[in-house]
């Protein structure tokens, strides 16, 4: 009897071990799934999506192929603009002005390429698909151009927020070096950090000014002259230097309160 | 000089309080030692303090990870973490060094601002702000790629 209800109490104690350990990872693994399901991998809106169809016309030019590979096309980009808003929609850090901008420019480009599939889905010969699949590249320029948009202009505005945030950090930082002063403590190389996280903040906003605007100023049709990407890679030039002077300013912060303890 | 009869009563009496001590010791043993003297009660005690030890683990790490929105955390909790402002933390650093015995501690120390309280601003939303600009150039590196041609 004893030795029975030895093995019903081991039983029964690893039954409720296993639930208590297992559902909260069941539950941590149901979150990650949720937020892996918000933003499709990149490689489903990558080229590679269209490969299947893209060798169809190039093996054999026919209607059949060339609407196929155009549709494709169409639809890896209507499906990259539906990603690029649900990113404008989460990043909290943008600005009103620069989430409208970048909201307007999605929805034109959401409208054109809807009106051309159906132009697409209605073409019945080759020269017919071949022009309108061309108009799916240089009209919109979904990737060169739209989605280069959105990630600079976010980042740009980082920037900019983390350098109120550090300015911010730098008044704290000013109220307990004077503290610090006042109690007959030795601030000078406190105040020294404090300098070096100032200039690097200044650097960090003068390095984006402007960019921005630049940005969002460019067209499919300033693209496809060669105008836009010049002005594309600076901002982004810009954007990592500024990434610098911020981590910089970070760093000094963080010897600004070292120097004080 | 006491009387036999009353000497005899004595020594029963005495005999008889030594055997009842003995008898609620004996009992008093056997109640200490009793759940572990059966090995079932004994497991099942030990499995459900293990079990209560297991689930307050869970919840303590369920609620360290409420910035992540787990539903197990407390609503206090999250209120409060939903109001936090997103600039600063109000917290300030505890003091390096304190004077254990006011009686050891010499008068010059009052002087040092040791005790300085230093503001702690909140350099993980700047971090993770630096993390957001780094993804945004890697995602700007590769999109161009994505373009493809007519052809």
């Amino acid at each position: 009897m004893n030795r029975q209800l030895t093995r019903l109490a081991g039983t029964f104690a690893g039954l409720v071990l296993a639930v208590s350990v297992a559902m909260p990872a069941l539950a941590a693994g149901t979150d990650a799934a949720h937020s892996g399901a918000r933003s499709a991998p990149s490689s489903d809106l990558g080229r590679s999506r269209c490969l299947d169809v893209r060798l169809a016309v190039r093996t054999d030019q026919t209607v059949a192929h060339l609407k196929a590979f155009g549709l494709c096309e169409v639809d890896r980009r209507l499906a990259t603009i539906d990603r690029l808003q649900g990113a404008i929609g989460n990043a909290d850090v943008l600005t009103d002005d620069h989430a409208a901008a970048l909201r307007k420019i999605l929805a034109d480009s959401e409208s054109g390429l809807k009106a051309l599939r159906a132009e697409i889905a209605d073409d019945t010969t080759v020269p017919e698909l071949t022009e309108d699949i061309r108009r799916i590249f240089s009209e919109y320029r979904i990737y060169a151009l739209v989605t280069r948009q959105v990630v600079l202009v976010r980042a740009d505005d980082r920037v900019d927020a983390a350098a109120a945030r550090l300015t911010h950090a730098s008044e704290q930082l000013t109220a307990a070096i004077e503290r610090a002063a006042g109690n007959g403590k030795d601030v000078t190389e406190a105040q020294g950090h404090l300098d070096a996280m100032l200039a690097a903040i200044s650097a960090a906003k003068s390095e984006v000014a402007g960019d921005a605007a630049a940005v969002l100023a460019q067209t499919p049709t300033t693209w496809n002259t060669g105008a836009a990407k010049p002005i594309l890679d600076a901002a982004r030039a810009s954007i990592s230097a500024a990434h610098t002077d911020l981590r910089t300013a970070l760093t000094e912060a963080r010897a600004v309160m070292a120097a004080l303890r | 000089m006491w009387p036999a009869a009353s000497r005899t009563d004595m020594v029963l009496e005495r005999h008889a309080s030594a055997r009842y001590a003995e008898g609620a010791r004996k009992d008093l043993d056997r109640t200490m030692r009793l759940p572990f003297r059966q090995p079932g009660r004994g497991l099942l005690i030990t499995a459900l303090a293990a079990v209560l030890l297991t689930t307050g683990c869970g919840r303590r790490a369920q609620q360290t990870d409420a910035g992540t929105g787990t539903l197990a955390s407390p609503p206090a909790q999250q209120t409060q973490l939903a109001s936090a402002p997103p600039t600063l933390a109000p917290t300030v650093a505890p003091a390096t060094s304190e004077p254990t015995d006011a009686a050891t501690s010499q008068p010059a120390r009052t002087a040092i601002p040791a005790s300085t309280p230093v503001p702690t601003p909140d350099l993980a939303s700047i971090e993770a702000l630096l993390s957001g600009i780094s993804g945004d150039l890697n995602a700007d590196a590769t999109a161009d790629n994505d373009e493809g041609t007519p052809q």
